[in-house]
């Protein structure tokens, strides 16, 4: 519920000014992706793979900030547990390129299945046009969770969990 | 430091990494949590009964863990079964060796002060008959009692928290959980 309120305050202050003669420039993307969790313990650091995880996700331009994306979207971690998250997140593209594209990430991770968990996300991506309207695209995360009922517990508190993740996929513009 | 230094050192320190059985509760399945990267049982009964001698509460186990480590520090029943609040400051140790002999023989929950001070009248008052193996995995000591009682309180340290540990999950009992068993279980039914 946060996180959908989080989303949607955030889309209506970057976009409710939006004329009528003004289009947002819309996309959508999905991607697959894994990479590796870590955690201390006992003053011990701790890895494991992280669960294979889907993306869905909408992109949104404002025809006045091009160089910035609003991607409100929803992670699926599909092996042990199912996870799901709501993952809002904006995409600021380093100017230049026409077929390969640049950007750097800030996401705030909001798992809400089975367990909480809150986390801040940075990174990069780069996408290559197939396709006026087709482009794939990879992205490179690192993530810190330090809040919520799904991480473990340590040797005497909650240890925050750390996550280095890649993901590839596909964006559609329409 | 260039990109590449930064990956080479990431790739290098990997190794220094321990492989985990889980480092979020979600690698383990719905009845389990994960504790230190170890997957483990989540208690499922605080207030449960002791072995045969009746219900003891949350309540009065975490106020027998105060009084004991309240007191002189040192060992924790008495021969007949009654607390004496004295949760020794060797009880760690002595705990967690006879926690073993709690999980494998009899479970009696006074092996955990054989050795103890104090702790050997408990054995003597507690063995076998008062503390079956239900009284050790009764799981009346469950949860943060434990570590919010006697582990922070100084009078037990270290292998308590372990053994608070190994209590959730049913399988033993030991240094100041033992002591919370010892005090539940005799409460009513030692001879």
């Amino acid at each position: 519920m946060i996180a959908a309120a989080l989303q949607a305050g955030l889309f209506c202050a970057v976009f409710g000014t939006v004329g009528q003669a003004e289009k947002l420039s819309i996309g959508a993307g999905a991607s697959a992706g894994t990479g590796l969790s870590l955690t201390g313990s006992g003053g011990k650091t701790y890895t494991k793979r992280s669960p294979a995880f889907l993306i869905g996700e909408v992109g949104i331009i404002h025809p006045s900030i091009p160089w910035l994306e609003f991607v409100p979207s929803v992670m699926l971690e599909l092996e042990g547990r199912v996870g799901v998250a709501l993952v809002p997140k904006v995409r600021a593209y380093i100017p230049g390129g026409k077929r390969v594209r640049f950007w750097g990430i800030a996401a705030v991770p909001i798992f809400v299945a089975p367990y909480s968990l809150v986390g801040i996300q940075g990174g990069a991506g780069v996408s290559l046009s197939l396709h006026q309207r087709v482009a794939l695209f990879g992205e490179f995360t690192a993530g810190a969770y330090v809040w919520g009922t799904d991480l473990m517990n340590g040797s005497d508190h909650s240890a925050a969990l750390g996550k280095i993740d890649e993901s590839l996929g596909v964006r559609v513009y329409f | 430091m260039r990109p590449p230094i930064l990956i080479a050192a990431l790739i290098a320190a990997l190794p220094a990494c321990r492989g985990a059985q889980c480092i979020r509760n979600s690698d383990c399945s719905a009845a389990e949590q994960c504790v230190a990267t170890t997957c483990q049982v989540i208690p499922t009964d605080s207030s449960g009964t002791a072995g045969s001698t009746g219900a003891a509460t949350l309540g009065e186990a975490e106020s027998a863990a105060t009084t004991a480590s309240s007191t002189s520090g040192t060992a924790g029943v008495s021969s007949d079964g009654s607390v004496t609040g004295d949760a020794s400051g060797t009880q760690t140790a002595d705990a967690s060796t006879d926690n073993s002999d709690a999980t494998t023989s009899t479970g009696t929950a006074g092996g955990a002060s054989s050795t103890g001070s104090g702790g050997d009248t408990s054995t003597d008052g507690l063995t076998t008959g008062d503390f079956t193996t239900g009284a050790s995995s009764a799981g009346d000591s469950t949860t943060g009692d434990v570590t919010s009682g006697d582990s922070t309180s100084g009078d037990s340290t270290g292998g308590d928290s372990t053994d608070s540990t190994d209590s959730s999950s049913g399988t033993s009992t030991g240094g100041a959980t033992t002591a919370l068993d010892l005090t539940v279980s005799t409460s009513g039914s030692t001879p």
